[in-house]
């Protein structure tokens, strides 16, 4: 066999992060590619890439033998590399056949549009992938599984060499999955390279002919699958090195102390995202959760923070049994939420620090007939700018002009105007620079000191482990697992996790 | 261009005022105006302005308060028609006054919640809502009129609330017409609850963003029936000063204010997108289509011009805006 791809010192680096570092390594014809890592690991980056998303700082790619210049998502499909992403992307209002041939409707009629033969076309593509979709079908109509086979139709129709597929399985069922399998079978028989990208061992072993693994955006080797072990991949995802010194230098956790439940969650489940997850959190601790995209952590979030529609079970905080059934009645149960989305649901963005610091404190900025405490406001502004260090020129400073960090600073003082007693946070130092983070933890800590229970859900694997006192795992909507002291380590989330 | 950019936000940074732009397009028509007819600048003209600007600017006050909270309201001129018809058909009916007067005002807050509510809580497009309910509050002003003009005159109103009531469009004080004087106090009052109480507070949070209003535990409905009613409420109050300064009214009255009513906010420099907006800006917005239609009348020039006229102005404004905000980004 020859290389079709090989990534010549690849590297890309994005504000604060180094997502690919001097990555070299390449894909044989014809196999069946796995890459895997942990969150963050810079599987996706190096797949946009490969697909012309992003543009690498310094390195190249070899295709077929001769460089390859991939300026775009077009340029890649010319050249015959197709990535199915995690979100499709197929207009939903179109029909199968319309989406098979979007950008490309004059190329089968010699300039004309020719739908009835497109849609033949497309029905004969769909029957070779085993599938019995109508091309005349609309999109939005399917399954997430048949508008993934539509993905693969498209690539197929375009006569691609390579299909790059990034976690396919996440939004998919396990007969669903087996489907998608059995494609990948058929397309490997006809030739096609595939590059799997996924988290989930069990289905990399099953499918795969060759495994590497990236941690950190660094490249740490590529293994036959025959002659490696799901333990060793595993270690080499967690780097067994790095985990057992943080877990050597890590503080034994103030027992005592913290053995008074804040929040005692009991067989709470929401249809579709979550089952009987039952948990406590102690006063005075940070509970990290951990799971991968998909396994419920985020809707787990908000369930307890009012914002889901429905669910079922029972949430006691502080000994009194409490139903949030919206964000404002949590906060009144004395919750806080740093949401996931920071740029969506935790700023806003045109208002300025003072503003945005007190959107949470309604009784104490406002007094007689709702007239605005404008005095009040500026000075918890001014008091929080100090004690949390967040750094701007004036505390009239649009949101929006901050950096990340910054701003995430502004989402933590509104809440703590609330006066909450548990603070629920998701993602807290997503898209935030290492210098800020490690700011952010240091509050964190503090809050913990002052009083404040505290859940904090992260998809980075390091985060969870060197801030949390425990750590709940969560798997595919369960509980997977609940870690403390010496065995919080890299290893065992991971194995739980996946 | 790019030095012209800087000089504009230098310019902003020294005088903190955001609305520097149009202000300076105001004086610059003022100034037009003044040197082209020697009517323009004259104090009975001026106040001749403020008074053919006092209904539109009264439902342009509530306007904002709808834009900048996300959303919008065609419904206005239809229910300002049907407050004044309703008030004028009871009024001849022998109603008493003051109950004639609420169940005018007492309508158009109704037919403002009632699009609060739809939008909110059936959660169908405000687009879709107050369009509708232009129609059906058209409609209903041309049921209850009968399609006729209703006249108050000393034969269908009893004399003593005849005179109150025309005194509220016609009368004068100090020389300033009643009606400017409800104006400029619903401005005021809009301006104090926009910049100054929690609810102005809010409705510049639900506008700004949606989901961090909801997870701050801001009630988004609430305000937004809040805000639906307040501008059907200054509907209202602009229907009845209509109806009391003409002596009459018909069912057509007010076709096509809800336009000239967004149009006035977004020329102030309120984002349709919701959000960002200020009253002093709708209130510029205001006055620049007031001097721009009172001026072009006296110069002798076709008032079919004004149409276009405005229509340029309001692209121009957006234009402007966003020219200068990419400025600022760059």
């Amino acid at each position: 066999m020859s290389a079709i791809i090989e990534f010549r010192g690849i590297r890309k680096t994005f504000p604060g992060v180094k997502a690919l570092d001097d990555i070299n390594f390449s894909i044989e014809k014809g196999e069946i590619h796995a890459i895997v890592g942990e969150n963050g690991a810079g599987k996706s980056t190096l797949m946009n890439v490969l697909g012309g998303q992003y543009h690498p700082d310094a390195g190249e790619i070899l295709y077929r033998g001769s460089l390859a210049r991939i300026p775009n998502e077009f340029e890649a499909l010319k050249l015959g590399i197709s990535v199915v992403y995690q979100e499709l992307r197929l207009c939903p209002n179109l029909t199968v056949t319309e989406n098979l041939y979007l950008g490309r409707e004059r190329e089968i009629g010699h300039g004309k549009v020719k739908w009835p033969l497109m849609g033949r076309r497309a029905a004969e593509i769909l029957r070779d992938l085993g599938s019995d979709i109508d091309p005349a079908e609309v999109v939005s109509r399917l399954s997430i599984a048949n508008q993934q086979i539509v993905e693969i139709a498209r690539a197929m129709s375009m006569d691609a060499a390579v299909i790059v597929m990034d976690e396919p399985t996440s939004a998919l069922s396990l007969r669903e999955a087996e489907g998608l399998f059995r494609n990948i079978s058929r397309l490997t028989a006809r030739g096609v390279t595939i590059i799997y990208v996924s988290h989930r061992l069990e289905e990399v072993f099953a499918i795969a002919d060759r495994i590497s693994v990236l941690r950190d955006g660094r490249y740490l080797g590529t293994y036959e699958k025959k002659k490696i072990g799901q333990k060793e991949i595993v270690a080499l995802i967690a780097g067994r090195e790095l985990s057992q010194a943080i877990a050597g230098a890590r503080k034994a956790a103030p027992q005592e102390e913290r053995r008074t439940a804040a929040l005692e969650v009991r067989d709470l489940s929401r249809p579709g995202y979550f089952s009987d997850m039952r948990f406590s959190l102690y006063e005075r601790e940070i509970l990290g959760i951990y799971g991968l995209q998909g396994s419920g952590r985020t809707e787990l979030l908000e369930t307890i923070f009012g914002l889901a529609p429905s669910w079922s079970g029972t949430i006691h905080a502080f000994g009194q049994p409490i139903s949030n059934r919206s964000p404002r009645e949590a906060i009144r149960n004395g919750f806080a939420m740093i949401p996931e989305n920071r740029r969506d649901a935790g700023i806003f963005p045109e208002m300025d620090i003072v503003e945005n610091i007190n959107t949470a404190n309604p009784g104490e900025m406002s007094g007689v007939l709702g007239v605005l405490r404008k005095r009040f406001m500026g000075r918890l502004a001014d008091e929080s700018i100090r004690s949390l260090s967040i750094k701007t020129s004036s505390k009239n400073k649009k949101l929006r002009d901050l950096s990340g960090g910054n701003q995430q600073k502004v989402v933590i003082s509104k809440w703590l105007a609330a006066h909450p007693r548990i603070l629920l946070i998701d993602e807290l130092t997503r898209g935030i620079d290492v210098g800020a983070k490690a700011e952010i933890y240091r509050i964190l800590k503090d809050l913990r000191e002052e009083g404040l229970s505290i859940i904090m859900v992260s998809s980075e694997l390091a985060e969870v482990i060197a801030e949390s006192d425990r750590i709940l795992v969560i798997k595919k909507g369960s509980l997977a697992a609940s870690l403390e002291g010496e065995d919080m380590t890299k290893e065992r989330v991971i194995h739980y996790a996946l | 261009m790019a030095g012209k950019v800087n000089f504009l936000n230098a310019y902003k940074r020294v005088s903190g005022i955001k609305e520097i732009g149009i202000s300076l397009a105001l004086l610059g028509l003022f100034v037009l105006f003044s040197i082209l007819s020697p009517y323009f600048f004259e104090l009975e003209n001026l106040i001749n302005i403020l008074r053919q600007v006092s209904l539109l600017g009264i439902i342009a006050m509530g306007m904002s308060l709808v834009i900048v909270c996300g959303e919008i309201d065609l419904s206005v001129g239809s229910l300002y028609g049907a407050s004044a018809i309703i008030t004028g058909v009871l009024l001849v009916s022998k109603v008493p006054l003051w109950l004639s007067i609420l169940m005018g005002l007492g309508a158009g807050t109704f037919f403002g919640l009632i699009n609060g509510v739809l939008i909110t809580y059936v959660r169908i497009p405000a687009l879709i809502v107050t369009l509708g309910m232009m129609n059906i509050a058209r409609g209903l002003a041309l049921i209850t009129s009968g399609g006729r003009v209703v006249n108050l005159s000393p034969r269908t109103v009893a004399a003593s609330d005849l005179g109150v009531f025309l005194f509220m469009g016609q009368g004068k004080i100090l020389n300033i017409p009643v009606m400017s004087i409800v104006f400029i106090v619903v401005a005021i009052v809009i301006y104090f609850v926009f910049g100054g109480t929690i609810l102005g507070f809010r409705i510049r949070a639900v506008g700004g963003s949606k989901n961090a209003a909801r997870a701050s535990g801001i009630d988004e409905k609430t305000i937004k029936i809040i805000a639906f009613s307040i501008i059907g409420f200054l509907s209202g109050i602009a229907g009845l000063l209509n109806i009391s300064f003409l002596g009459n009214v018909q069912g057509t009255t007010g076709q096509g204010m809800e336009l000239n009513a967004i149009a006035a906010v977004i020329i102030g420099g309120t984002s349709l997108s919701g959000g960002e907006g200020t009253i002093i800006g709708t209130m510029i917005g205001v006055l620049i289509i007031g001097v721009l239609n009172n001026g072009i009348i006296l110069l002798g020039v076709s008032p079919f011009w004004q149409l276009t006229i405005i229509g340029v102005v309001i692209i121009v404004a957006v234009a402007l805006d966003i020219w200068t905000r990419k400025g600022k980004r760059a």
